[in-house]
């Protein structure tokens, strides 16, 4: 599964990385200071490490807990987010982690604890309900078999009524959550393109019938389940492909029961924009025109409004107004 | 030819020898005709692979991995952004490992500052350790590593040319606890590294491997090449005109990626123009 494992000296006695590594007693352990020298260090190719990527453990330091970038999410509070790793198993070919970080290997910050304190110190310092997303540096689901993250975060969470998290996610990893009673407070978000999108830009991501199986499951259980169709690519045909694609999920799952959909757009800064096509000059769709504005690199420009009104015509076909937001 | 070489270093004519027979490798230089000092060991075949032998230690082992490349920038026409193979091989002394086996680096400390470097490990079926760097022969293995004396330098000199990836170090043990170094015969050398052959050939293998994969993927189009030729190209425009013509490639345009090339531009901006309007036409 991972062609090496890093393992910080900080976290390498710790009970929860002694456990990890006896699950792969032959995938070479090398111990080092900081993940920093392995996973920040210049002349390495996250092309190539995609296809064999290491697992790095380390302690998180300084702000675990982070202020939610304006725009981001369901509510209109207080907002944070918050990451227990940084990549995807996933290889999105339109994903912004490609160009924020040097390296594919993956991170886990095994110091689960503090990640804990901080956000129950964020909770008792808010007035009103805060709101956690997971899953913006990662897939919060994709190595939960690894990571155990449900494990230890949604007992947290049930003590923390006030708190809600978003479990932002394209994996099918979701049996940690039908063993335990569903969590008013947690959201399990999964994130959706059309079929030719996710066709030709979602590589290892399970399919669109699986995530709704999964969805469906989770619905069916009881846990609040969201919709994140992202990144919306508009091309010539894109309104056929979202019919189609929305007929397949509100067939499948009870839109009225939905927590919230959203859309996003392709956007992300310039300069990871630079650098994935750095990596991928041979992509189609890194080839095709951009527009940048104060900084962000976006694919169309003054068409993108009208088309996404469209979409969201479409999708307020099943869907209410109020359940819906558009992502910054 | 393979134009990207596959760089084999080695500390010794004894550590070369094998690999000499192994690759089929022949002397390029004849006394004194090196053009660059540090060269004179140098082997090569029809196939791309050269080996250098550069002498003991970190100093030698730098020099010849900056010499190496200098070369091949200056007289076998390099091409910088292709993946260059560099890789370091040598007997080496550890604590408890058997003699005759062998592995792959996956960090590599340098005793004397304490820096460590990590190869990228995309190699499969190898086993791997870590490699200690000393400055002189180990005898009391303090620590459960690999010791040698060249591997830290290696890596630290050919990180300025390749990705790490394609920087690898393998050593096979000569010498350990039980059968110290002063008990190691030079003669016992090239069937160790022989031994090995296989082993060799598959790591190699997937080295290319993986090289071509790069160079597919980042090879310059041949019509970049040819307007670099044929216009004054400043800095910024070599960035502009390289991308242009990686946008036809990556949306099946090569034709129409031709037919401008063919036309006649004053300068290399209306050249940009040119290429960025041919671009948009096709689209529509």
């Amino acid at each position: 599964m991972f062609s090496a494992i890093y393992i910080e000296e900080e976290v390498a006695g710790s009970d929860r990385v002694l456990q990890l590594l006896e699950r792969f007693p032959d995938v070479p352990q090398i111990s080092c200071e900081r993940y920093g020298q392995v996973f920040n260090r210049s002349g390495q190719n996250f092309r190539l490490q995609k296809k064999a990527p290491a697992l790095i453990l380390a302690k998180k330091y300084g702000n675990i807990v982070l202020p939610a970038p304006e725009g981001y999410g369901f509510n209109q509070d207080r907002s944070y987010y918050f990451s227990h790793m940084m990549n995807c198993i996933y290889d999105c070919r339109y994903c912004f982690l490609q160009g924020m970080y040097r390296s594919a290997n993956y991170v886990l910050f095994t110091n689960y604890e503090d990640f804990g304190a901080a956000i129950t110190a964020t909770v008792a310092e808010s007035e009103s309900r805060a709101v956690f997303y997971s899953g913006y540096d990662c897939d919060s689901l994709a190595l939960e078999p690894v990571s155990n993250f449900c494990e230890y975060f949604l007992p947290l969470l049930e003590e923390l009524p006030t708190a809600t998290l978003e479990i932002r996610s394209k994996s099918t990893q979701i049996r940690k959550l039908l063993e335990i009673e569903p969590l008013a407070n947690c959201v399990v978000a999964m994130s959706f393109t059309d079929q030719q999108s996710t066709d030709r830009w979602e590589h290892k991501v399970p399919s669109i019938a699986k995530r709704l199986e999964s969805l469906k499951k989770l619905q069916e259980a009881g846990w609040p389940v969201a919709l994140r169709f992202e990144p919306v690519i508009f091309d010539e045909f894109y309104l056929e492909r979202y019919k189609m694609l929305f007929e397949e999920v509100f067939t499948c799952l009870d839109g009225s029961m939905i927590h919230s959909v959203s859309t996003g757009m392709f956007r992300m800064p310039a300069d990871f924009h630079k650098r994935i096509v750095k990596l991928y000059p041979d992509e189609p769709l890194l080839a095709r025109d951009t527009v940048k504005s104060n900084g962000l690199i976006s694919l169309m420009d003054d068409t993108e409004e009208k088309c996404l009104q469209v979409l969201e015509e479409e999708l307020f076909e099943f869907v209410s107004s109020k359940q819906y937001y558009r992502c910054a | 030819m393979r134009k990207q070489k596959i760089n084999i270093l080695v500390a010794h004519l004894l550590e070369a020898k094998p690999l000499i027979k192994q690759f089929g490798l022949l002397k390029v230089f004849s006394k004194g005709e090196s053009p660059i000092s540090g060269l004179e060991q140098t082997y090569m075949n029809e196939d791309g692979v050269i080996l250098l032998v550069t002498g003991m230690g970190k100093g030698a082992m730098t020099q010849g991995v900056q010499a190496l490349y200098r070369w091949q920038l200056e007289y076998l026409e390099l091409e910088p952004g292709l993946a260059a193979i560099w890789l370091n091989i040598g007997i080496a002394g550890h604590r408890t490992a058997e003699l005759g086996s062998g592995y792959l680096a996956h960090k590599i400390v340098d005793q004397e500052t304490g820096e460590c470097c990590y190869p990228g490990m995309l190699i499969e079926g190898f086993e791997t350790s870590e490699v200690c760097t000393v400055d002189e022969p180990e005898t009391v293995y303090l620590r459960l590593a690999v010791y040698d004396m060249e591997a830290a330098a290696f890596y630290r000199a050919a990180s300025e040319y390749s990705s790490s990836e394609f920087i690898q170090c393998f050593k096979i043990i000569s010498d350990n606890l039980a059968t110290p170094i002063n008990q190691f015969k030079r003669e016992s050398v090239f069937a160790l590294i022989a031994s090995h052959g296989k082993s060799l050939a598959k790591l190699l293998k997937q080295l290319l491997k993986l090289a071509d994969e790069f160079d597919k993927a980042y090879a310059l189009p041949n019509e970049y090449k040819e307007l670099q030729k044929n216009y004054s190209l400043s800095v910024s425009h070599q960035q502009q005109i390289l991308r242009l013509c990686q946008r036809y490639y990556a949306l099946s345009k090569k034709y129409e990626l031709t037919s401008v090339c063919s036309q006649k531009f004053a300068n290399a901006r209306e050249l940009v123009i040119g290429l960025d309007a041919g671009l948009r036409s096709s689209r529509d």
